[in-house]
C-alpha cells in the first residue's frame, strides 16, 4: 500500500493511503449535531446580542465551542448565553419598516394554552441586516402571552421588525462574577491582535540603508 | 482566506431557474435589494439566488478549512515561540471562519454535513491557491500576508452584499483578518530585511507564489461569464479584474519597497489609465489545477477525508448524548 507523501511531517506520520475507495459514507449515516444560537455580552452591563451558531451534542459542549468561536479576542466578551435553536419562538418578520408590535393583539394571547407562570427573555431585531439584541425579561403563562407583555413593556418609538422569545429556564447562561475568570486572560493574548505587529520602523531603517 | 474565480453555471440553466418565479415577489425582492436592505433567511428569495449564495458561501467556507492546511504545516517548525503562537492563532481563526460561513450557508437550507460531504467527494470547490505547496517558512509568510490581503479585497466587497447572515459573518471575519495581514507583513519584512539567506528565501517564495496569486481573483472579465443578474442581486459585488487591480494597487508598492522583485517584467502601473498592466496569467493552468491536477489537490482532500473518518468515533460517542433531537436550519 502506498501513502500520501507530504512536505508536512505530521501528515506523513498519519500514514494516509494515497488512494481511497470510491465510497464515502452518505450524510444520513453520519453525524449532524443540532445547532445552538449563541448570544454574546460584549461588555458588562451591555445587552446580549446574537452572534451566530455552533453545532454541538449538548449545551455544555455548545458553550465550549461558542467560547472558542466568539470570544477569541480581548475585551469583547463578558458573558455568553447558549440557546438550542428549536427553543426559540420566532415572530414573523415585518415588511416596509412596519413595527412587529403593531401586529400583536390581545387575541393572540387569549387564544393560547396557559401554562405555569414563567420567566421569558425577549430579543428584538431593530435594524434589518443587523443582529437580534436582548430587550429584557418578563413573566408570562405562554409564549403568546410573552409576546403581548413584550408589546406593553418594550414597544417604543423605534419599530422592531422581528421578535425572538425564549423561556429563561432553557438558557445556559455563563455570565457575571461567578464566571469572570473565564474571560480574565483575554486581554493578555496580544499576539492575536494586529496592534502587536508594528514594523514601520524596520521598513524605514531598511530603506535608509538601501539609499546609503 | 478566500479566492474569487467562482465557476458559475452557464446562463441557460440560470434562465430556466428564473422563469418559474412569481414576477410580483421577484419585483419586491429586487426592490428591497435596490433600497440597500438585507435579505434574511425567512424572506422570500428566488431559487437562483439561494443556489448561487449556497455555492459561494460554501466554497468560501471550504477555502478557509483547506487554506489552514498549507499554513498549519509550519506550526511545528515556526521560527521561535512568538511566531508559533501567532500562527496557531491564525490557523484557529481560519477554521473558525469556516464554521461561521458554514453556519451562514446553513440558513439557506444546506446542512453542514452535506457541505463536508461535497468537499470530500470533490463535488464542491475551494480556492485554487491552496493546491500549491509551502516548501519553506517564507511560503507560509507569503500566504499570511498576501493571500490574506487578496482575501480581504474579496471579502470587503462581499460584505456589502445583500444576504444578511453572510454579511454578518464577513464583518466578523474581516476584523480578524486585520491581525493576519499585519502578522504576515511583519513576517515578510523580517525576512526581506534580514540576512542574505533570509532575503533569498523570501524572494524565492514570491517567485513561486506570484502566478497562483494572479489566478486567485479568477479568470479575467474578458473570458469569464458575466452574470448581470448576480450583480443586480448583490451576490457578486466586484468583478475579478476589479479585485485584482485593487490588490495590485495596494500591495505591489509594498512588495517593491522591501527590495523584492516580482517575476513579471510587464508588470507596471499605466500612469494614464491608472490601471496595472501585466502578463496575462496562464488560465489553462488555472483550469487544470481547479479540475484536480495541481501539486496538492490530492493531499488536501485526503487529509480532510482522513480527519473526517478518523474522528467519526468521537462524534458518534458525543451524538449519543443528543437524545435523538432533530436538526433544524439555524436562524440568522
Amino acid at each position: 500500500m502506498s501513502f500520501i507523501n507530504s512536505l508536512d511531517p505530521r501528515i506523513n506520520r498519519l500514514s494516509i493511503p494515497s488512494e481511497f475507495g470510491a465510497s464515502f459514507p452518505e450524510q444520513g449515516e453520519k453525524d449532524q449535531f443540532i445547532t445552538y444560537e449563541v448570544f454574546v455580552q460584549p461588555k458588562e452591563n451591555k445587552a446580549f446580542q446574537h452572534e451566530g451558531i455552533v453545532h454541538a451534542p449538548t449545551e455544555e459542549m455548545a458553550f465550549l465551542f461558542a467560547k472558542e468561536q466568539f470570544s477569541r479576542r480581548g475585551m469583547n466578551c463578558s458573558g455568553i448565553w447558549v440557546i438550542k435553536t428549536t427553543d426559540i419562538q420566532v415572530s414573523p418578520i415585518t415588511e416596509n419598516g412596519e413595527d412587529i408590535y403593531d401586529y400583536i393583539n390581545k387575541e393572540i394571547m387569549e387564544g393560547a394554552a396557559k401554562g405555569e407562570n414563567e420567566k421569558y427573555q425577549v430579543f428584538q431585531l431593530m435594524k434589518r441586516g443587523k443582529q437580534h439584541i436582548h430587550a429584557g425579561e418578563l413573566d408570562a403563562h405562554s409564549p403568546e402571552e410573552a409576546l403581548w407583555n413584550a408589546k406593553n413593556k418594550f414597544a417604543g418609538d423605534k419599530p422592531a421588525f422581528n421578535l425572538w422569545i425564549v423561556k429563561d429556564s432553557v438558557i445556559l447562561k455563563i455570565e457575571g462574577e461567578e464566571f469572570s475568570d473565564i474571560w480574565e486572560t483575554l486581554p493578555d493574548k496580544k499576539y492575536r491582535d494586529a496592534m502587536d505587529y508594528k514594523a514601520t520602523e524596520k521598513i524605514k531603517k531598511f530603506k535608509e540603508e538601501q539609499k546609503a | 482566506m478566500y479566492g474569487g474565480g467562482q465557476v458559475f453555471e452557464p446562463s441557460s440553466t440560470n434562465n430556466d431557474l428564473l422563469k418559474d418565479e412569481d414576477p410580483k415577489k421577484l419585483a419586491e425582492f429586487e426592490a428591497r435589494i435596490a433600497r440597500g436592505e438585507k435579505i434574511e433567511p425567512k424572506d422570500w428569495m428566488p431559487k437562483l439566488y439561494r443556489k448561487q449564495l449556497i455555492r459561494m458561501i460554501e466554497q468560501h467556507g471550504h477555502s478557509e478549512i483547506i487554506g489552514a492546511l498549507p499554513e498549519g504545516t509550519w506550526i511545528t517548525r515556526a521560527p521561535g515561540f512568538k511566531r508559533k503562537l501567532a500562527l496557531m492563532a491564525k490557523v484557529q481563526d481560519e477554521v473558525g471562519h469556516a464554521q461561521l460561513l458554514y453556519g451562514a450557508a446553513e440558513t439557506l437550507g444546506k446542512s453542514r454535513e452535506q457541505m463536508i460531504q461535497d468537499l470530500i467527494t470533490g463535488k464542491s470547490k475551494y480556492s485554487n491557491i491552496f493546491n500549491y505547496p509551502t516548501f519553506t517558512w517564507a511560503d507560509s509568510c507569503f500566504i499570511s500576508w498576501l493571500v490574506d490581503a487578496g482575501a480581504i479585497v474579496n471579502q470587503l466587497a462581499n460584505a456589502r452584499g445583500s444576504y444578511g447572515p453572510y454579511c454578518r459573518a464577513l464583518d466578523r471575519i474581516c476584523a480578524e483578518e486585520s491581525f493576519h495581514l499585519k502578522y504576515g507583513h511583519h513576517c515578510v519584512i523580517h525576512l526581506a530585511t534580514g540576512t542574505p539567506k533570509q532575503r533569498e528565501m523570501m524572494q524565492e517564495a514570491v517567485n513561486r507564489w506570484w502566478a497562483p496569486m494572479m489566478h486567485f481573483f479568477g479568470p479575467s472579465d474578458k473570458i469569464s461569464t458575466h452574470t448581470e443578474i448576480l450583480t443586480k442581486w448583490k451576490v457578486k459585488m466586484a468583478t475579478n479584474d476589479e479585485c485584482r487591480q485593487q490588490f495590485l494597487d495596494m500591495y505591489v508598492p509594498k512588495i517593491w519597497e522591501l527590495g523584492l522583485t516580482i517575476p513579471d517584467e510587464n508588470l507596471k502601473r499605466n500612469e494614464q489609465t491608472g490601471e496595472w498592466e501585466f502578463t496575462e496569467p496562464d488560465w489553462e493552468e488555472f483550469k487544470r489545477v481547479i479540475n484536480g491536477d495541481g501539486p496538492c489537490n490530492k493531499e488536501r482532500l485526503a487529509v480532510r477525508r482522513t480527519a473526517e473518518e478518523r474522528g467519526a468515533w468521537v462524534r458518534r460517542a458525543l451524538a449519543s448524548k443528543t437524545k435523538g433531537e432533530e436538526y433544524v436550519a439555524p436562524m440568522a
